[in-house]
């Protein structure tokens, strides 16, 4: 449908929307129209993606002057997911503009709207036979793009995704690699320009790929016709050319009109350096499943060393000075040379630039705060510098037996206190730490070093050091913890030097600045407030929708207590009483012999659910299980994993009923749907809170309270209800789909738990379905069962979505107004053409 | 720690009805906590709203209602596949009195009796399974006593067995068994498993989406399954793949009315419609004797019985003992004329009457007063008397008009007096009646006559005075 939306015709690639989706496009266009940040929370299964791509896709094509959109996924398959949909709502643009195109498309896609109204998935046969159908168009379309079609008809957007090279190499040697270091590190060794170089001065010396050869020889003129391409068509028309996908997505980035890529492209400084430097100003940067987006943040700027990281660096250094030296001996201009750079500044301030393949490195400082000055004289010399870095790591190596020896013990300091004692204890200076990463990334490259994976290790440490003497003044965002023991196994002294980033606000805070539109949106980003506050932003929009629906097809059931009244709690004082592990044994019981197909349950920790589960199989709770259900368990293994979620699976398909244990942390509760038959419930034992004895944390905790102003507590009961609502949200992926989502836990009930749940779930939640005991919780999951199971009203189905007409009666008609808009766009259409003509 | 052997045993069944907390009794239904916690009677949908709501899903449900004229298998084969594990002996608030299993069976009891009117050419048979093994209860015949036997003696068996001796549930082996049968019987008919179960998990030897359905779908079986607790997936899976229909159990009057609508023959399979779109099926009209003397008749394929009427093949001249039923020495299908009518009136389903509200209008509107009230009882052989309005308000109700709008065309009782106000007139009537119309003939009718014109008559009494 083509509808006009406060002055902005819209194209949705469907004929029919529901509320919140048009709700949601408003918002978006509003924060859009403002030039400001939004978050946005709306439900998941309810189409939230196609909103995203068909507003911005129509903004963009209605003020030309709009950049780029640039789409963060956080993984693969959703990242092709929204290839998919922008596939369809341009193609659908383009059929709307020109409906002179053949009109085949048209037929086989408003077929699949009859199954899939609205945009939602409502079920993944019809996800699928509309895919396969447009595998047969680009078959037929020779060249490839998948909507070549919908590119030549005027719309002229190009669409990219870029991955690593292990997802989008085509040269069969590389991908035979296994894993993604091999990959890069193959790649690199026929790339990286000396090895060009050698090549061309020899050619059949070194081995070089073909694909890359092919690129760099079109040169400049390589351009890519317009049109959406996933991976997939990337390498297949990669292949057809014979240019390397991987380079040639990299450098077309900067004609795109819409980039998707995964969040580390935007947020790690490394990364970023390589990719999103140049995107403009007026772009627009969406965050898809931001939920986390916090963490992600921190991550990207912490650093942890221990024992073993220590020992490779050291081992890395011998063979760089080793490297050196023989350097020295054959080609000692090389050496000169890059000291003479050094001395003028020059690689530091960007006046030389490395070429794009082998600017494989770079540091975690954010731009900013990098100095632009030259490299201080006492580390230019390479061998100064492998001395240099020598002294830093046994500095570290003695920092760490320190704190695993008998004295040790956990300890916290500011890294002004660390830089102290490190410039105390080995006689550095400061500043020189600073530049430790760049220096060691240049010495590399004069090394010409291919397989940066041996020096792991090192760039970690001078990571370390750069980090920690840039952030060292001022106010303190990052904390040194000192560990003895990381991990959870007892006994095992595994000591680590963690430099832990405090503040989220940090990675993310240049993106703000930089562009004029963050779009961060979730399922589940309640409560809402916190969320600004963290990343230090001012949304102009922040608005949680709530969900239309057709029947009551989510149940949240909160239990307080089990059937003998006894209130069930993870509470850390009640953990281990016989009564709780008893009562939570029972209910999952029942529930499994209550519940058909897939039951997932989450618990609050490894050591919980282990300890727990042995409980159980002492008390003859398993047995009583496996009865109505396979049991399955999910391992901090990510393989073992995988094949129990395989197994689990199947187990649900065949009929057998299936009841998966996982952690509400793991990997299970993120990004993997229990929808339809394989979550018919999800169970969340306790509240999800963080290990709050972990020193991290502790420190983080302090960080929010004395510089933002948040309590701990407040943050704890966000965090885990985050969590928690993102584990019962995997049950529901669309509005045909339904779903029980049993919170098991007293406090629960309490209302400053409670109202931090997203709204589309409290909007479910009456007062009937809290503080419930099991055998109450039972009654209410019978008959839920049984209304959910009665066949799809479609009628009602279909009197949640809004027909066209009913979209325009709620746009408060402004006929002048809007006949002006329209004229606007017509004009702008022309003047494009225009444009488009001159230039040709 | 004797506490968690307890425990653990009343994780089973709810072994006594007043222990369930589930909403099957009165209180539980309609005294209910509103939004604020405060207690509110709840009354119950009114007599229109449920007689809509049954409407609804019979309109979802049934395919007679849905399409007209549809190609439908005339001679169907169907196995009742019944769920005897330790899932259906357990007691059901909803499914009152007795076990699920005693439920279930009562209610086949009606079924085969709608079953052998409805589809008088057609066989049924049953199939149990438990302890995870699946056995033919009663093999395809049609004969319905023994059937009802057949189901009698299962119920007595399952009453002297504990819900432990029972054992699992197995889809899988249930499927074989029934589609081994089933592949036997010729391609013309329909061929059927009707699963009705409990169970939320099978236990199955092997994996029955690649093992099984592949087979099933070859043979053109068509599995329709009924849950008595809560969807099972597989069950869904496996009537969306073969063309079956998935029900899933709200209460006692729900489970009937599932059961009557597979009483309907089912339309055609497509691509089944392609493969034989013709093809004689030889049928033979038996002649009836009677003789003086008791003879030797066959009752079924082994037994023969001592009888004084008899049916004679007219192929093979051997004796029958009843109709319809496949020859016991020849194997020719036997039936009367009257068998293959009650047959065809599927074929020629009524039309679904559409509901039209009552005009509003009240008496001062109508000029009831002016009417002769007396003499005018009217009876329903003089329709086409020109009166307009014809009335006696003394309650006794007997109004005729050709073209009324304000009473039944078929019963001729005005639509604001329901059956059950007749009966007992000081019974408040609930505000609203319902009239229903018939869309072809535009005749009006009350939802009793709808409900016996549909599902007992099959004609539509105006379309055929056309």
């Amino acid at each position: 449908m083509r509808f006009d939306l406060d002055g902005l015709e819209v194209f949705f690639p469907y004929d029919r929307i529901y509320l919140e989706q048009h709700q949601y496009m408003r918002c978006l266009k509003q924060s859009l129209d403002a030039g400001g940040h939004c978050l946005l929370e709306m439900p998941t299964g309810t189409g939230k993606t196609v909103c995203l791509l068909s507003l911005i896709t129509s903004y963009q094509y209605a003020n030309p002057s709009a950049g780029k959109l640039i789409y963060c996924t956080r993984t693969v398959p959703e990242m092709n997911h929204v290839m998919e949909e922008l596939a369809t709502v341009l193609d659908y643009r383009a059929r709307m503009l020109h409906p002179e195109q053949p009109s085949e498309v048209e037929i086989s896609c408003s077929s699949g709207d009859m199954e899939d109204i609205g945009g939602t998935t409502a079920d993944r046969s019809s996800k699928r036979a509309r895919k396969v159908y447009r595998r047969e168009d680009s078959g037929k379309a020779p060249m490839g793009p998948s909507s070549s079609r919908a590119g030549a008809g005027g719309s002229g957007v190009l669409a990219l995704c870029l991955s690593s090279r292990r997802n989008m190499c085509i040269h069969e040697r590389v991908m035979a690699e296994s894993d993604r270091e091999a990959v890069d590190s193959a790649c690199r060794s026929m790339t990286a320009s000396w090895v060009i170089e050698a090549s061309q001065k020899k050619p059949g010396s070194m081995e070089t790929c073909a694909y890359y050869d092919n690129f760099q020889a079109a040169g400049e003129s390589t351009s890519m016709p317009s049109g959406v391409y996933d991976l997939d068509e990337l390498q297949k028309w990669g292949k057809s050319r014979g240019w390397c996908p991987y380079y040639l997505t990299r450098q077309a980035i900067n004609h795109a009109n819409i980039l998707v890529f995964n969040y580390q492209y935007m947020l790690d400084p490394k990364v970023a350096k390589l990719v999103s430097k140049e995107l403009g100003a007026e772009s627009i940067v969406v965050f898809d499943e931001a939920h986390n987006i916090d963490s992600v943040c921190i991550e990207a700027l912490s650093v942890t060393i221990n024992d073993r990281g220590l020992e490779q660096a050291t081992r890395s250094l011998g063979r760089l000075s080793s490297e050196v030296s023989r350097l020295k001996a054959s080609d000692s201009q090389r050496l000169q040379q890059e000291y003479q750079n050094l001395v003028n500044g020059l690689i530091d301030q960007g006046l030389i630039q490395a070429p794009a393949n082998d600017a494989a490195l770079a540091s975690n400082v954010l731009d900013p705060d990098v100095l632009n000055e030259a490299v201080p004289g006492n580390i230019r010399r390479a061998e100064h510098f492998v001395q240099f870095m020598r002294k830093v790591v046994e500095h570290l190596k003695t920092r760490l037996r320190s704190v695993a020896g008998p004295t040790g013990g956990v300890r916290s300091e500011t890294p002004l206190a660390f830089l102290h004692r490190m410039t105390n204890g080995t006689s550095l200076e400061t500043k020189p730490l600073k530049f430790a990463y760049s220096r060691l990334s240049s010495l590399l490259r004069t090394l010409q070093v291919s397989n940066l994976d041996d020096y792991n290790a090192l760039t970690d440490i001078a990571d370390f050091v750069s980090l920690l003497a840039t952030y060292s003044e001022g106010v303190a965002k990052f904390a040194i913890i000192m560990e003895p023991n990381s991990s959870a196994i007892p006994g095992v002294t595994d000591p680590v030097i963690q430099l832990a980033c405090l503040d989220s606000s940090l990675a993310i805070a240049p993106l703000f600045k930089r562009f004029g539109s963050v779009i961060i949106t979730s399922g589940t980003l309640s409560p809402i407030d916190l969320y600004p506050k963290l990343l230090q932003f001012e949304p102009c929009i922040s608005e949680s929708l709530s969900m239309s629906t057709f029947r009551p097809c989510i149940r949240p059931l909160v239990i307080t207590r089990g059937s003998d009244q006894l209130a069930v709690s993870t509470r850390y004082e009640d953990r281990g009483d016989m009564g709780v592990v008893r009562n939570y044994g029972a209910m999952l019981v029942e529930l499994c012999s209550t519940i058909p197909d897939g039951v997932v349950a989450f618990f609050t920790s490894y050591s919980y659910m282990e300890s727990l589960i042995s409980e159980w199989d002492a008390i003859g709770i398993l047995r009583e299980l496996t009865k109505s259900k396979l049991v399955f368990i999910e391992t901090k293994d990510v393989v073992e994993t995988t094949l129990a979620l395989d197994n689990y699976r199947r187990a649900c398909d065949c009929g057998r009923g299936a009841v998966f244990l996982s952690v509400a942390r793991g990997k299970v509760s993120e990004g993997i749907n229990f929808d339809r038959h394989y979550g018919r419930a999800v169970i969340i034992f306790g509240v999800p809170f963080q290990y709050t004895l972990s020193h991290v944390l502790r420190a983080r905790l302090e960080y929010l309270q004395t510089h933002y102003q948040i309590r701990e507590q407040d943050f704890l009961n966000f965090d885990a209800l985050r969590q928690a609502s993102q584990c019962v949200g995997r049950v529901i992926r669309s509005k045909t789909d339904y779903g029980l989502m049993i919170l098991a836990d007293s406090r629960y009930t309490r209302h400053d738990k409670r109202s931090k749940l997203p709204k589309w779930i409290l909007q479910f939640m009456d007062d009937s379905c809290i503080n419930l005991s099991t055998d109450m919780a039972i009654a209410h999951v019978k008959s839920f069962l049984r209304l959910m199971g009665q066949p799809v009203d479609q009628e009602a189905l279909q009197s949640v979505l809004l027909t066209v007409e009913e979209v325009t009666r709620m746009n408060p008609a402004r006929p002048t107004i809007s006949a002006g808009e329209g004229g606007a766009m017509i004009m702008d259409e022309h003047n494009s053409a225009a444009m488009a003509s001159s230039s040709a | 720690m004797s506490a968690p052997a307890s425990t653990i045993n009343e994780t089973g069944a709810t072994t006594h009805t007043w222990e369930d907390t589930g909403g099957g009794n009165l209180w539980e239904t309609t005294v209910q906590e509103d939004a604020e916690g405060r207690i509110v009677v709840a009354h119950g949908d009114t007599l229109a709203q449920t007689i809509r709501k049954r409407r609804k899903r019979l309109e979802q449900n049934d395919h007679s209602q849905r399409n007209r004229r549809v190609v439908r298998d005339m001679i169907r084969y169907v196995y009742v596949l019944i769920d005897a594990s330790r899932w259906t002996r357990q007691k059901d608030p909803v499914l009152p009195p007795g076990t699920r299993l005693h439920c279930i069976l009562q209610i086949l009891q009606q079924f085969i009796r709608q079953y052998y009117d409805q589809n008088p050419l057609s066989h049924l048979g049953f199939i149990y399974v438990k302890n995870g093994e699946a056995e033919i209860l009663s093999p395809l015949s049609s004969n319905s006593k023994a059937h009802s036997l057949a189901l009698q003696s299962l119920a007595q068996v399952a009453s002297t067995q504990t819900p432990h001796q029972a054992g699992e549930f197995s889809l899988q082996n249930g499927l074989e068994v029934a589609g081994r049968s089933l592949g036997h019987q010729p391609r013309h008919g329909s061929r059927e498993v009707v699963v009705l179960t409990a169970a939320l998990s099978t236990c199955d030897p092997g994996y029955i989406l690649t093992d099984t359905l592949p087979k099933l779908k070859q043979a053109h079986i068509r599995v329709s399954s009924f849950a008595l607790s809560a969807e099972l997936h597989i069950c869904r899976k496996l009537a969306e793949e073969t063309g079956g229909t998935m029900g899933v159990c709200l209460d006692k009057a729900h489970f009937r009315e599932w059961m009557q609508g597979q009483s309907v023959p089912p339309p055609t399979l497509k691509d089944q419609v392609r493969e034989l779109s013709c093809e004689m099926i030889r049928m033979g009209f038996p002649v009836r004797v009677s003789s003086e003397m008791a003879e030797s008749v066959h009752a079924t394929r082994e037994k023969t019985i001592l009888a004084r009427t008899a049916y004679i093949c007219p192929q093979c001249q051997s004796k029958n003992a009843e109709l319809p039923v496949d020859c016991a020495v020849c194997g020719l299908k036997l039936v009367l004329a009257s068998h293959l009518a009650r047959s065809f009136h599927h074929l020629f389903p009524v039309a679904t009457f559409i509901e039209s509200p009552l005009p509003s209008t009240t008496n001062d509107d109508v000029p009831m007063t002016g009417i002769p009230s007396a003499s005018v009882a009217v009876s329903s052989s003089s329709v086409a008397l020109k009166m307009d309005y014809l009335s006696q308000l003394d309650g006794k109700l007997l109004i005729s008009a050709k073209d009324d709008e304000r009473c039944c065309f078929a019963c001729l009782r005005p639509f604001h007096a329901t059956a059950a106000e007749i009966i007992s007139p000081t019974l408040q009537q609930d505000g609203e009646a319902l009239r229903m119309q018939c869309p072809d003939c535009q005749n009006y009718f009350c939802i009793d006559c709808d409900a016996f014109l549909h599902e007992t008559l099959h004609n539509c009494p105006g379309c055929l005075r056309k």
